[in-house]
């Protein structure tokens, strides 16, 4: 028996890859007040721009697409907030009374409000669903990238590999 | 002392991820807003998804009931729609009486309840789809399979026995 554990520790190099998974990411919408807001979740937690770039650090495909998406949520956003702006002055000009039939500024601001407003919404609709999708496209390239094999050094000079999703024994020859 | 080759024997199980049988679904959003499938970056029909989403039968059933769902929001949405411009046609069709509002308030009203019904159907099944693909993805990325698997693996690094369920 002893013979056999020295044969153990001479011939094979044997040790522990404990499993660590990469976390596996999901996509949420909500809509809110202003614009809707897309959440990115690992298991039940909401996870921040901050983490998820973090995450992302060694993916540069996914994280490259994840900030344009970020972008665009933002550009979004703003034109979301501009079209309540011009929705809110339509409301408002339709109070103010008439003033006179030969010059009237509820008349002649009216129409390009009205065109502004509905543009705006179509325009920051595209960004939305753009953004949607490019988020989706982050995650799913985060989540189905090959995984990556980074060596780490131990003192002792011998390369240690860490293949991720793996438990049991590394036996090198 | 002889326990330990035993102890080595159970350890050396490996769970290897990623069985490259499943294939991966993923979903875009086309202009107007609705959903298209992805199968590993292909456009599939929505039906076809559903039998490749079969291997785990709790997502695919997940996935048909919010699909019938979704179809229903949408019948909802639209009836109300056209309900909506009904109304408004039927109310500008001829002179108005008190029976022609009466009737026209009465299309609207329906129209209002119907849309009010069928936008939260909707977002209720777009959210339920996305999850059923969502758990789908997770156990196929996790390296669950339709049934379960033992057999020996030999990679350049590592050895021994995968083990998959």
């Amino acid at each position: 028996m002893k013979k056999s554990l020295a044969l153990f520790g001479l011939f094979l190099c044997v040790h522990f890859g404990f499993a660590q998974q990469q976390p596996f990411l999901r996509v949420d919408y909500r809509s809110t007040l202003l614009g809707d807001r897309i959440d990115i979740l690992e298991g039940p937690n909401i996870l921040n721009k901050q983490e998820v770039m973090e995450l992302m650090r060694y993916h540069p495909e996914a994280l490259t697409r994840y900030q344009m998406s970020v972008k665009k949520q933002q550009t979004s956003r703003w034109l979301d907030a501009a079209a309540t702006v011009t929705t809110l002055g339509i409301v408002g000009l339709s109070f103010v009374p008439a003033q006179s039939s030969s010059f009237d500024t509820r008349n002649t601001l009216m129409l390009p409000l009205l065109i502004s407003s509905v543009g705006l919404g179509i325009v920051s609709g595209i960004f939305r669903r753009s953004s949607r999708n490019m988020t989706r496209e982050a995650v799913d390239l985060y989540n189905f990238s090959p995984k990556e094999q980074k060596p780490s050094y131990f003192d002792d000079g011998l390369t240690y590999y860490h293949i991720p999703d793996f438990v049991g024994f590394q036996i090198r020859f | 002392m002889r326990s330990i080759p035993f102890i080595l024997f159970f350890l050396s199980i490996v769970f290897s991820a990623v069985s490259q049988d499943i294939p991966m679904i993923s979903y875009r959003e086309n202009f107007f807003g609705n959903r298209f499938y992805l199968v590993n970056g292909q456009k599939v029909k929505t039906q076809e998804i559903e039998e490749i989403m079969a291997v785990f039968g709790d997502e695919a059933r997940e996935f048909s009931t919010a699909q019938n769902q979704l179809i229903l929001g949408q019948g909802l949405r639209w009836g109300g729609l056209i309900l909506g411009l009904g109304s408004v046609a039927y109310l500008l069709a001829g002179q108005i009486d008190q029976r022609r509002a009466l009737i026209a308030g009465g299309m609207f009203l329906g129209s209002v309840v119907s849309t009010s019904f069928g936008l939260p159907l909707i977002r209720l099944a777009k959210r339920r789809t996305s999850n059923a693909i969502e758990i789908y993805n997770y156990k196929k990325s996790r390296g669950f399979g339709p049934a379960a698997s033992f057999q020996m693996n030999v990679s350049p690094l590592a050895i021994g026995l995968s083990l998959k369920f």
